[in-house]
């Protein structure tokens, strides 16, 4: 009897100990906390939206588009961190931010997905050839896009002079254990070159759902890159093959209507504004919007409101260009709870109802008509290059306006035009990044010297006791932003500051008699 | 509580083979010296020096009557190397005696008094019915005694008259026998009980030791110390027994018990629970795996419980490997004693409470300061954006009072004189009695329970059956439990045994699905009847009631939509059903003396529903019906709703099971005499498994029809827009919500422990645990637990024996790890595929990442070391233990900052440390004066715990006001800001270089904290204690329990300084708007403890309204609301009479007990200014005072 039990009882554990591994091998949980192993799984992530929307707190402010003037600070009595820092191109605010930087964050969010993506598609266990191309060149894609937009917003812009300054860490996998090391601006532009080429191996020939990658979409986003990187034969090749997309049309904005809305100012006075018929799309319906290759937007954070510069403003034809009749609210500012300032104009374009103002960034038809414009122009082929512009304002300008089309009698004069076009139709951030693109090509009558007049910012807070006007030359090496010091923090120091010095901006102290 | 404790039946049998030994070796001994050769050189000494000598020489014990001692003659011998039977034979028969020799005893009678004699012989058994040898058998008033050999039996000659003979044994209760007159020999069987006063056993549920022999620290509660209680529930029976134990309020009647603190941030913190060896299943209590079943206390009936032991430290605790760093509660229940006669008990209770105090659940201010204080906000601007948030809009929730302030002073709808009478009405209205009368109830709790036990042969079994219903405090509340437990033991042969156990908990819960926050979401004024009993009107917290009113009802499916709150508690309500099932089957091999082969295997399962009905006379259900119907936006119905008519319906279901088999080798022996040897070797096996899910919600559902499920996809609705029907699953989904969770363990341990001679004793542990819940990777899977400890009972040294003041006195050392499962972390990324809405942007379900992964994902381990005192001085009269400990926990899942380019800023990783240092004091006494006794037990904790490592950049402002978790400091630390009182008319706090800063100045956000925050101490009191003292008068007995918390803080309410809006929900004003505004509606000024209404800043402009949100910013944040939250609260009276038993001598009846108890009667003293309890400050549920009577009979 004794015996019988003692071999069972050996039985019974040793099958156990070889077994133990299998029997542990049991997934904990379903529903909520799966490994990535099945392309329902890969296509759910790449559907969430948080993958192709992009945020964009300090490069709103930084360019000379925003006119945020004293007086209205003064009427808001309060405007958030970001708003102040970008004005004021405050560095050591930023860099002491205790609560981070979402723009960094949210752009290595998507790095992240894309990297597992690419890591784990051999796991996904119904994978099939086209599959795994479309889902490779889709992360791809992804990540290039978010290191394009963060070698914008973190680096110096690419020329020569600057190709060996640091350019971003370049995560290749979700391991903790990758080197966060910045790696040189021009491995960091060859590697979203890399990233852009694999997502050229896309089955998808034309566009179809706008957030996901498709060859136009890779194309348009190529002629950017090479448009920025000053090598304009191939950014007109690629332009050029991306306007050959037949799902990515013009908007003809004599077509919209208006939205209208009643407001009433602090003062109690009302007025019906008119906000533009895009300003009242649904979230899927500006995804679908015919002229994205790629639906990505950016974000605009709640408070940071695009108020226009009077530069800006000026820039439009008042009566005929439906963008400033759409765009430019009149007495919209009252809903930020502020009035008194002329016209209380604010720039209303995209708007989604939970996160509020939106400004394309993903590549759009105008977008590669402008910069088809701008690289034949630069090349020489500056009367060519106006047809591509006038091909724009035929969508844009007031159906029978006597001025629709634009001419030029120099290469100079055609690029100057081609660059208000291109300024009118992509104010904000894209002009932020063309600011920094201008300065560094080859030419220097298109550069862009950013003034204005605001109060002492320090510690995140304005000092309304003291104002300055704010100049940023030309080449400025505060075109990068700085990164916030905790993340240096986190990463053991492998992440290292941007250089910067007392000549970046420029600060003068304004009299007290200007002052008044 | 260190006086009473139980012998537990496994001590007895360490005991019996203790014994059995010793006798064994004595009757060894015995024989072999009658043959043994002695010296011996005696000269007329008396006979008993003569038995001194021979005892000191063989060992052997001589009995004589003492009349015969004294009458025999002085005995001269001088023997050399002569045998003892020699030796004897010819002192004996020199005296004219004869002599019997039996084991090592010799007993000696005269032949001349040739008494007449007979002769009593049988057996001597425990409780169990195992033979108990060395058994002490005497007759009183004689010397004339013997003992039990090794098999328990015994014989002994007595005289022919009356007498009485005793049995006494060391841990049992003594027993006479009274013989009457009589020359005829009698078998006599006797049955020992074991003793409850003298000896404590700890069971670690794997094995049952001594408390002598016990190298760790534990706390024993036995089931006189449950009973006396009558509890409804075991968790309210344990609560303020055991020091270094914490129970905080679940929220359904029970507790949840920390020990030592906590050390864990992310893992289950709550302690595990072992049933006769067994660990059940714990319901989960938070997270995605929050469902209702009852936890594992919830399911014990505290009258089935025979004896509790808690497992506080690493050498108690480390048995129970990953899953015992919270501590251990192992749990004894009651079972039925072989031979035992049937016996019967019954108990019946109810109990009564108080109504709960309305002012106390809603903290509202009266009327009349609610509109004082509202009307103060419309006239001095710190309204809400009149113009950005339109009236017009029907989620602008408003009170009544500030409606028709917006219609007097904003819109200007109504004259300032209506506004002025209307409110002044309002004022007038006090609606508390009847939400008294009308939503809350008295509560009842009527428990009735029976049991019955006995055996018959070798099969043991106790049944027992619990019923308690219980009627709620709130309106629409009632519960039903049921408990039945049912234990058998059943002895196959001399070698195996085997148990089967069974319980089963059903409960049945009603209520309302209205609660607290919606009864404080009434404003004071609002009545839930009109003077004709018809349901009044009531604002409601989420729509704009005036745009409510001004829809055309009347084309959409509902025409009446007046909301009432007592309309709604009477037509919502939610029914939730569990049954929990446990059953046990243990089989015990006897292979040789001392071991034992134990294979346990239990089985669990849980089934629960939960159905919400909604009939179409609530509020919600006309409001959803209405809702999805297609409407212009303006108040017109453009069709018919989307959904039927008719109640609303939502089913929920869970179900689990869990088996665990566990296998172990056990060796108990007693080695020559001095060496005790414990041990225990084994595997456990086990998976848990639990499943739940939400149905379709059921629309229409009527007495004709079951109810149908809405579309999906988007349907038109009442204000113009669509929506998706709620309750609607995803395509391609079955349920609303699924979710499920598969665990399993595999665990390998043993244990050895080794006293010597009752002195010394040292201890040994080792488990390895491993689960699915942890990498793949075996590196970090398996987890490597072990102890050591040891331990002296100096008061059994030799030289401690002669004196008599210290009974007991003990020395332990005790240091190990113990681990915790981190079931909340996952060693590789996860996805959630499960969102409930589509993404609206591409129009697909979108997938999130879930988890970032923790690649080192491994245990989490906690290192303690324990260093204990056990004394019993002055004769039992004065007892107690000390305990110091220091619990070390690393490799804890912390939620760390890491460089967000990883993907995320912060990851939840294995490398945070948390320390917890204490110490624990138990302390008891007890006088006799005589009829009277008086004891009581004094238990004291303190703990101090603190965030040793946890990587994470907390110079943030409000991170410091938010986290739990602060490195440096301990959990739950609060700071604040220095208040510096008011300047310009704004509120100001100190920094640290004395300058004041203004609350509205931002910049106070970017701040170095340490330049601005200041540490105030914790929420957690460090000091708790707990007293009950025990009065008796012959079988009556009146207990008091005590308990108190010290050396914590507390925020004090503090008003809300909120603006009167119209912005998202309904907002009233609490009852501390009385701080701020005197009764006429006047700001008070000059408060100093308070920061007071804005009026005026410092250049006479009026506060703006951006300014004023800065004071309900920084109301909780400020110095001057931490106060003391230190008290001593009495919890508990009771009251026991025990009918004299001559009552029912020679009847049925055993016994019959009456009892009544207080509950909840009050704060004996509290710290801070207010008087109130800092666990229910105003505007929660508080306990109430419960008044008790109950009685109990046994058979």
């Amino acid at each position: 009897m004794k015996t019988t039990i003692y071999h069972a009882l050996t039985a019974v554990a040793l099958t156990m100990l070889c077994s133990c591994n299998d029997y542990l091998d049991t997934t904990p949980s379903k529903g909520d906390n799966e490994v990535l192993n099945n392309s329902e799984q890969v296509e759910a992530l790449f559907n969430n939206s948080d993958i192709f929307t992009a945020k964009a707190v300090m490069t709103v402010p930084e360019s000379d588009d925003i006119g945020l003037t004293t007086d209205m600070f003064d009427a808001m009595g309060y405007a958030g961190e970001n708003y102040l820092n970008g004005l004021s191109y405050d560095i050591s605010g930023i860099e002491n931010n205790v609560y981070g930087d979402p723009i960094w964050e949210n752009e290595y969010n998507k790095v992240f997905t894309a990297n597992l993506i690419m890591n784990n598609v051999e796991e996904v266990t119904d994978l099939t050839d086209a599959k795994r191309t479309e889902y490779l060149a889709q992360a791809h894609f992804l990540r290039a896009m978010a290191m394009w937009n963060l070698v914008n917003t973190y680096c110096e812009p690419y020329a020569e002079a600057n190709l060996q300054k640091p350019g971003l860490p370049l995560k290749t996998s979700t391991s903790y254990e990758e080197s966060l090391s910045r790696a040189s601006l021009k491995d960091t532009y060859d590697f979203i070159l890399a990233d852009l080429t694999e997502a050229l191996k896309t089955n998808c020939a034309d566009v179809d759902k706008r957030w996901w990658v498709s060859k136009p979409a890779v194309e348009a986003m190529l002629a950017r890159f090479y448009l920025f990187t000053q090598n304009y034969k191939s950014a007109a090749e690629y332009a050029a093959q991306a306007l050959q997309s037949s799902a990515t049309t013009l908007q003809d904005f004599n077509e919209l209507s208006f939205s209208p809305s009643p407001l009433v100012s602090p003062d109690g006075v009302a007025d019906t504004v008119k906000y533009s018929g895009l300003y009242s799309l649904s979230p899927n319906e500006m995804t679908v919007y015919p002229e994205n290759y790629y639906s990505q937007y950016f974000n605009v954070e709640s408070g940071l409101y695009l108020i226009p510069s009077e530069s800006l403003i000026a820039l439009y034809d008042h009566d005929n260009d439906l963008r400033y009749q759409q765009f430019f609210n009149r007495n919209a500012l009252w809903e930020a709870s502020i009035s008194g300032f002329g016209d209380n104009i604010i720039y209303h374009k995209f708007h989604h109802y939970l996160n509020g103002d939106e400004i394309q960034s993903g590549p759009t038809v105008p977008e590669m008509l402008l910069t088809e414009a701008e690289v034949l122009a630069r090349q020489g082929e500056w009367q060519s290059a106006m047809t591509y512009v006038n091909k724009l304002r035929e969508a844009r300008i007031l159906k029978g306006a006597a001025d629709i089309n634009l001419t030029a009698t120099s290469q100079q004069e055609a690029v100057t035009q081609i660059l208000d076009e291109r300024h009118r139709e992509m104010p904000f951030v894209m002009r932020w990044f063309d600011i920094r693109r201008l300065a560094y090509n080859e030419t220097t009558y298109d550069d862009v010297t950013v003034k204005r007049t605001f109060y002492a910012v320090a510690n995140n807070v304005a000092n309304t006791s003291v104002k300055y006007i704010y100049t940023l030359p030309v080449k400025s090496k505060r075109y990068a932003q700085p990164i916030v010091n905790s993340e240096i923090t986190r990463s053991s120091g492998q992440i290292v500051q941007n250089d910067y010095d007392d000549t970046d901006v420029q600060k003068t102290a304004v009299t007290t008699d200007e002052n008044q | 509580m260190a006086k009473k404790r139980n012998l537990k039946i496994m001590a007895i049998r360490l005991c019996v083979a203790l014994m059995l030994l010793m006798a064994s070796s004595s009757v060894v001994l015995a024989q072999k010296s009658l043959d043994d050769r002695v010296n011996v050189s005696l000269k007329s000494v008396s006979i008993k020096t003569f038995f001194d000598e021979m005892n000191r020489q063989t060992g052997l014990n001589f009995i004589c009557n003492a009349d015969e001692l004294k009458s025999l003659p002085k005995v001269s011998v001088n023997e050399r190397s002569a045998t003892v039977r020699d030796v004897l034979d010819q002192v004996f028969g020199q005296m004219g005696c004869s002599y019997t020799v039996q084991g090592s005893i010799v007993t000696v009678s005269r032949h001349a008094s040739a008494q007449k004699s007979r002769t009593v012989y049988g057996y001597v058994k425990d409780d169990e019915g195992e033979p108990l040898p060395g058994v002490p058998v005497k007759v009183k008033g004689t010397d004339l005694q013997t003992i039990t050999d090794a098999n328990g039996y015994y014989r002994l000659k007595v005289p022919a008259g009356e007498c009485q003979i005793e049995y006494s044994y060391i841990g049992m209760e003594s027993q006479t026998l009274k013989l009457a007159k009589g020359g005829s020999d009698q078998n006599r069987s006797i049955r020992l009980t074991s003793d409850n006063t003298l000896n404590e056993v700890v069971v670690t549920g794997y094995q049952t030791i001594s408390k002598e022999r016990a190298t760790g620290a534990y706390t024993i509660i036995d089931k006189d110390d449950l009973s006396k209680r009558h509890a409804q529930n075991l968790a309210q029976a344990l609560d303020g027994l055991v020091a270094g134990m914490q129970g905080n309020d679940n929220g359904r009647g029970g507790k949840n018990f920390t020990i030592r603190g906590t050390s864990t941030m992310n893992a289950d913190n709550t302690p595990l629970v072992v049933v006769d060896g067994f660990p059940v299943t714990d319901n989960p209590s938070s997270g995605a795996d929050t469902n209702p079943n009852l936890n594992a206390l919830e399911r014990l009936n505290p009258d089935d419980i025979e004896s509790i032991t808690f497992l506080k430290d690493a050498a108690a605790a480390s048995i129970w490997g990953a899953r015992s760093a919270n501590g251990v509660i192992v749990i004894t229940t009651k079972k039925a004693k072989k031979d035992q006669n049937w016996s019967v008990e019954a108990s019946t209770q109810v109990s009564v409470g108080e109504k709960q105090s309305v002012s106390h659940l809603t903290n509202h201010a009266t009327s009349a300061q609610m509109i004082n204080y509202e009307r103060w906000c419309f006239e001095n601007g710190m309204l809400g954006s009149q113009y950005a948030g339109s009236m017009s809009s029907l989620y602008s929730a408003l009170t009544q009072s500030q409606l028709l302030m917006y219609k007097g002073y904003s819109m200007g709808t109504i004259t300032k004189d209506a506004m002025n009478t209307q409110l002044a009405q309002l004022a007038s209205i006090n609606n508390a009695s009847q939400i008294k009368k009308y939503m809350l109830k008295t509560p009842v709790v009527s428990q009735t329970q029976g049991s019955i036990s006995g055996s018959v042969g070798d099969w043991t079994t106790r049944a027992s059956l619990m019923y308690q219903y219980d009627t709620g405090d709130f309106i629409g509340s009632r519960g039903n439990l049921w408990n039945i437990d049912w234990n058998n033991n059943y002895k196959l042969n001399k070698y195996i045994s085997v148990t089967v156990a069974l319980n089963l908990v059903n409960s049945d819960k009603h209520s309302s699905q209205i609660g607290i926050s919606d009864l404080a979401n009434l404003s004071p004024y609002e009545m839930l009847l009109n003077d004709d009993g018809s349901y009044a009107q009531n604002f409601h917290s989420s729509y704009n009631s005036d745009v409510l009113s001004q829809f055309n009802w009347s084309g959409f499916t509902y025409n009446n939509m007046n909301y009432n709150l007592l309309q709604e508690a009477r037509h919502r309500r939610e029914r939730i059903s569990n049954t929990q099932m446990r059953t046990q089957l243990g089989l015990e091999f006897r292979i040789i003396d001392g071991l034992k082969f134990n294979s346990k295997f239990q089985y669990e399962s849980s089934r629960y529903t939960r159905k919400d009905v909604n009939d179409e006379e609530s509020f919600y259900t006309r409001y959803a019906v209405n809702y999805y119907t297609s409407g212009d936006g303006q108040g017109n119905a453009l069709g018919a709703s989307a959904v039927p008519a008719g109640a609303i319906v939502v089913n929920g279901k869970g179900s689990g099971h869990s088996a665990l088999f566990r296998n172990d080798f056990t060796f108990d022996k007693v080695l020559a005499e001095k060496h005790a040897i414990s041990a225990v070797v084994g595997n456990e096996i086990s998976n848990y498994y639990l499943k739940s899910h939400t149905n379709p919600y059921l629309y229409g559902v009527t007495a004709s029809s079951a109810g149908t499920v809405g579309a999906t996809g988007y349907v038109n609705t009442m204000d113009g827009s669509t929506s998706t029907i709620s309750g609607v699953p995803v395509t391609g989904k079955q349920y609303v919500m699924q979710s499920w969770n598969h665990n399993r363990f595999v665990s390998f341990y043993g244990n050895v422990s080794y006293m010597y001679d009752e002195r010394y004793g040292l201890s040994a542990s080792a488990r390895s645990d491993a689960s699915n819940l942890v990498t793949s990777k075996p590196k970090y899977r398996w987890s490597p637990l072990w102890s050591v400890g040891a331990m002296w009972n100096m008061a059994n040294e030799k030289w401690m024996k002669e004196q008599t003041a210290v009974n007991r006195l003990t020395f332990r050392l005790t240091y190990g790890k113990n681990g915790n499962a981190a079931s909340q972390s996952s060693a590789r990324t996860t996805i959630n595929t499960n969102a409930s809405s589509i993404d609206e942007s591409t129009g697909y379900y979108p997938g999130t990442i879930y988890d970032y992964g923790n690649p080192t994902l491994r245990w989490e381990k906690t290192a303690i070391t324990n260093v204990g005192i056990d004394f019993s001085l002055l004769d039992n009269h004065i007892y107690g233990s000390l305990d110091y400990y220091n619990k070390k926990s690393t490799d804890v899942l912390g939620t760390v900052s890491i460089a967000s380019v990883n993907g995320t800023s912060s990851a939840t990783f294995n490398n945070a440390e948390l320390s917890n240092r204490g110490f624990e004091a138990s302390l008891g006494a007890s006088a006799d004066m005589g009829d009277f006794t008086l004891s009581g037990t004094l238990t004291y904790a303190y703990n101090k715990n603190k965030v040793t490592k946890l990587y994470t950049e907390m110079t943030n402002v409000s991170d410091m006001l938010n986290s739990y978790y602060i490195p440096g400091y301990p959990m739950n630390s609060i700071f604040t800001f220095e208040y510096a009182g008011m300047d310009k008319g704004i509120p100001c706090v100190y920094d640290t270089d004395g300058n004041k800063i203004s609350i509205n100045d931002f910049s106070l956000w970017y701040m170095d904290y340490h330049k601005v925050l200041h540490y105030q101490g914790t929420y957690v009191s460090p000091h708790t204690a707990g007293l009950n003292l025990d009065l008796r008068w012959k079988s009556l007995s009146l207990t008091a329990y005590l308990n108190g918390r010290f050396g914590g803080k507390m925020l004090m309410p503090t008003f809300a300084y909120n603006y009167v809006d119209n912005f998202g929900g309904k907002v009233n004003v609490s009852a501390q708007v009385a701080d701020l505004m005197d009764a006429n509606g006047k700001v008070i000024t000059g408060l100093t403890d308070n920061m007071p209404l804005p009026t005026v800043d410092g250049d006479g402009n009026a506060i703006q309204l951006n300014q004023y949100t800065a004071w309900a910013l920084f109301r909780r944040s400020l110095d001057i609301r931490v106060e003391d939250a230190s008290y001593i609260y009495l919890s508990e009276i009771d009251l026991n009479y025990s009918l004299p038993a001559n009552l029912f001598s020679g009847r049925w009846i055993k016994s019959v007990d009456l009892y009544g108890k207080m509950e909840n009667i009050g704060l004996l003293w509290s710290a801070n200014s207010k008087h109130y309890h800092p666990d229910y400050l105003p505007g929660s549920y508080q306990p109430v005072m419960t008044f008790t009577l109950g009685a109990s009979i046994k058979f």
